[in-house]
């Protein structure tokens, strides 16, 4: 308890602080940060919709035996795309720029969640699915750079192999797993390609997963929003034009790459240390992220509880509930009514919502019945 | 309500609408060219806006993006990327005068139940 007001106090204060002077520009109404979850989200349709468009022309091959004007491999496709295709270039460049921001605003979101307490207890479903999906998009983007089959892609396939075969036992495989075969060729495109979309559509069933406990998940800003989100990515494509490198020879050795900190730095952090550490660093990190729930013990949860004998079953504060804590089950026989409230007691928060929305009063939170908010009211009037 | 409560928000809106068009206008001359006409194959928006008598009306449109987009002068992609500028501001005009007019919607209101 000592920690957490040490941590998320003052930063739920600079958070709270900073959302109420957005309020006052943009109001509750188009406050981004209401949105935080909703962000990347955005940004995962948009990078769907222009992948598709860039799918249409990429061609995931390495052949390049030969010079030749109409040599075709996947970095003459790229090329393609980018000097040839009418808004190739834009798409490209919207398509990297997005992921980019994706992961941004995941981090953004995940601050906020950090400095608003809301991680813990019955929430730890969507921080450990919320950690899956972070390394799923950051592997993802990797797999991203592969595909253009420059220099950097080379360096960064064989500097990825190294670390995979510096595992003991499952190096091996994974490594013949991850460029299909025991060396590099054409069927390693052809798997970067089935990882970057396959993985892709997956994150819908891990979102899935992350939004299943919640009653209401704001998924989709408001339009207003959104422009200002695309008109973001347009004015950096703009800004920072995107280049392709030299067309990776397999005879060649580069040694060094221009870096994209959202989602090359893992290959950053295998320059400066042993891959042995590089491993147990992010092995742990990992472990460590996704226990953070446990972390901060708290007082537990006083659930609230359903009076049987006055509920009717109908459903108001199944419906009101916000964390699908609430269950309407048949009711036993002999009862007048066809269902009956059960609270998984798990998910509840006591928020006391369902208790506002029984006109029966037929649930209650245990530390706080209705009849002592009655009487504190009572005492408060007179 | 005041007169200012009352005119302001539909001025503001007028005015960003306006430069929502004004940008959405912009986005055509853009992929025809006009704004980087040292690309080859560009000069087609030049051509046309000196027949449709308006290539003074965009000479400060295309000052602006000479001096801001120089590096993108050797670019053949140039015209599509300055599309994708212009894009992008009528973006932000349109939510900035959509939100003008929301706002009146998002201010808490409280409704007392008559009985």
């Amino acid at each position: 308890m000592v920690m957490q007001k040490l941590y998320t106090d003052p930063l739920n204060k600079v958070t709270l602080w900073l959302e109420h002077w957005t309020n006052v520009v943009a109001t509750s109404k188009y406050n981004p940060f209401y949105y935080h979850g909703a962000l990347p989200q955005f940004y995962l349709w948009v990078l769907f919709l222009s992948g598709l468009l860039l799918f249409a022309y990429y061609i995931p091959t390495i052949d390049n035996a030969y010079a030749s004007d109409r040599l075709i491999n996947a970095w003459t496709s790229v090329d393609y795309i980018t000097k040839t295709i009418p808004f190739g270039a834009v798409f490209r460049g919207i398509h990297r720029y997005a992921g980019d921001a994706m992961v941004l605003t995941i981090l953004l979101h995940i601050a906020r969640v950090w400095f608003t307490d809301r991680y813990r207890q019955y929430r730890w479903v969507q921080w450990v699915s919320g950690v899956v999906l972070l390394l799923a998009v950051l592997f993802i983007g990797q797999t991203g750079y592969y595909l253009v089959w420059d220099e950097r892609s080379l360096l960064l396939t064989r500097m990825t192999v190294s670390a995979f075969e510096a595992l003991p036992i499952i190096g091996q495989p994974l490594k013949e797993w991850f460029i299909n075969g025991k060396e590099i060729t054409n069927l390693t495109l052809s798997n970067y390609l089935f990882i970057h979309i396959g993985l892709s559509f997956t994150l819908l069933f891990g979102l899935w997963v992350h939004y299943v406990r919640m009653a209401r998940p704001v998924i989709t800003p408001p339009p207003v929003v959104n422009y200002v989100l695309v008109a973001i990515i347009l004015g950096v494509v703009a800004m920072f034009p995107i280049q392709s490198g030299v067309m990776a020879q397999l005879t060649q050795t580069p040694t060094t790459f221009e870096i994209d900190w959202f989602y090359l730095w893992p290959y950053w952090l295998m320059t400066k240390m042993s891959l042995g550490f590089f491993w147990l660093l992010m092995i742990g990190a990992t472990a460590l992220l996704t226990a953070v729930p446990w972390f901060v013990r708290s007082k537990p949860v006083e659930a609230a509880e359903v009076v049987l004998t006055k509920c009717t079953g109908c459903s108001l504060c199944d419906k009101d509930c916000p964390y699908e804590a609430i269950e309407m089950v048949p009711a036993p026989a002999g009862s007048r009514f066809k269902l009956l409230a059960t609270v998984k007691t798990y998910r509840c928060s006591g928020c006391g919502l369902c208790v506002g929305a029984c006109a029966f009063d037929a649930i209650d939170l245990p530390n706080l019945l209705d009849s002592d908010v009655t009487n504190q009211i009572k005492v408060a009037a007179q | 309500m005041s007169n200012r409560d009352r005119f302001l928000p539909i001025i503001l809106v007028l005015i960003f609408a306006a430069g929502c068009l004004g940008m959405t206008f912009m986005m055509p001359w853009a992929e025809l060219g006009l704004f980087t006409p040292s690309i080859p194959g560009s000069d087609f928006g030049l051509q046309l806006a000196k027949s449709l008598h308006i290539s003074e009306l965009l000479s400060p449109a295309i000052a602006f993006v000479n001096s801001n987009f120089s590096y993108l002068k050797d670019d053949v992609n140039a015209p599509y990327y300055v599309y994708g500028f212009f894009m992008a501001m009528a973006l932000v005009s349109a939510a900035i005068g959509i939100a003008v007019i929301g706002r009146q919607d998002a201010e808490e209101k409280t409704v007392l139940p008559l009985k």
